[in-house]
């Protein structure tokens, strides 16, 4: 079996129905945003792709987590479900108009195109609350290490 | 270089566990490394940490355990060529089979001085119910928690305490011969347990 640098090996039988998307982008804005409304930006994003995961049936959130990295601040957010337990940490910077977005969804009992809808339209939905505009995606990507969900 | 696996179902706190340890392990003067594998194409896990101040080699494109296994092997020896660090603390994806990646790490042992220290797996109290509830996720969760020498139950400051007994009796059941440690990264409780099992590991040098 190779096992060289960049060599996929079949995936192991336990990922069933473990589905993710990832996705990094810019994100800028005509006015700065401070500190409180980026962490803002942070746990709603968190809070509307769990939400938009259940709602397309998700059976559980793997993890939901995002990185938000800006001059001379960054924040990470996390959650794995609910909504009272949303996680934003970090250290806050001074008040920017663009910042650097990195998003990655794990799901389970959603199949990949699902969890990569629901984190786009979660994002959607997140930037026009905030009137943040998206810059041109780099390639994103979608991961089925658990194929079809069971 | 001694490896030590912090392992654990997706969300289960191994990234904020990590970051502590290795603030206690670098405290005491080890050089520690991380190596870092998120379940998504795009890493976040590595990125926080480096922003920590953590020396982080950070692997995508798949899982360790299995797909990107390679990927895993070729990192760990230029760990150990180019850092030589003490202790290097591996966190592999939320999904991934902890043998497997210890499998890995034991065929590479002999050539690269490498020794291997304990398997940390992590159990969300909070979410024991789900987590053991559905059939196909319970199978993942307990090949897990079956392949630990500790099982940390996290997030005993948010779980009650029926909860944390009722994890308790069926992580036991799965595996009895696990050292059981109640483990909070908010409150700290249990951290310097771990923080000891993997200085144990670390002295036997």
């Amino acid at each position: 079996m190779s096992r060289g640098k960049g060599v996929t090996e079949p995936e192991n039988p336990t990922h069933v129905g473990i589905n993710s998307y990832g996705v990094a982008c810019a994100v800028s804005r005509a006015q700065p945003m401070d500190a409180k409304e980026l962490r803002g930006v942070a746990a709603d994003l968190m809070r509307a792709i769990s939400e938009s995961a259940v709602q397309r049936g998700a059976k559980d959130i793997g993890h939901i987590k995002a990185y938000l990295e800006y001059p001379g601040g960054f924040l990470h957010a996390n959650t794995v479900g609910d909504p009272a337990d949303i996680s934003v940490e970090g250290n806050d910077g001074p008040p920017t108009k663009a910042l650097r977005l990195t998003v990655n969804a794990v799901v389970f009992g959603l199949d990949a195109p699902a969890v990569r809808a629901a984190t786009e339209a979660s994002m959607k939905k997140v930037f026009e609350k905030f009137r943040l505009q998206r810059e041109p995606d780099k390639p994103q990507q979608t991961r089925n290490p658990g194929g079809d969900t069971p | 270089m001694k490896l030590v696996q912090i392992a654990g179902y997706l969300g289960s706190g191994k990234t904020t566990l990590i970051l502590t340890l290795v603030k206690e392990l670098s405290g005491g003067g080890s050089k520690v490394a991380v190596l870092v594998n998120d379940v998504g194409e795009v890493s976040v896990d590595g990125r926080v940490m480096e922003k920590y101040g953590l020396a982080v080699k950070d692997i995508g494109g798949g899982c360790i355990c299995c797909q990107v296994a390679g990927n895993m092997r070729k990192t760990l020896e230029l760990l150990a060529k180019n850092y030589r660090p003490d202790v290097t603390i591996v966190e592999p994806t939320g999904i991934a089979v902890p043998n497997a990646v210890r499998e890995i790490a034991q065929t590479l042992a002999p050539k690269n001085n490498m020794r291997i220290g304990v398997t940390v797996v992590l159990f969300d109290t909070s979410r024991a119910e789900k987590l053991l509830g559905y059939d196909t996720l319970k199978r993942l969760v307990s090949t897990q928690l079956r392949d630990a020498d500790i099982i940390a139950l996290n997030k005993v400051d948010v779980a009650s305490n029926e909860k944390i007994e009722q994890s308790r009796a069926a992580v036991q059941q799965i595996n009895p011969q696990a050292e059981i440690v109640r483990l909070s990264n908010r409150t700290g409780e249990g951290v310097q347990t771990i923080a000891q099992a993997v200085r144990e590991i670390t002295m036997k040098a």
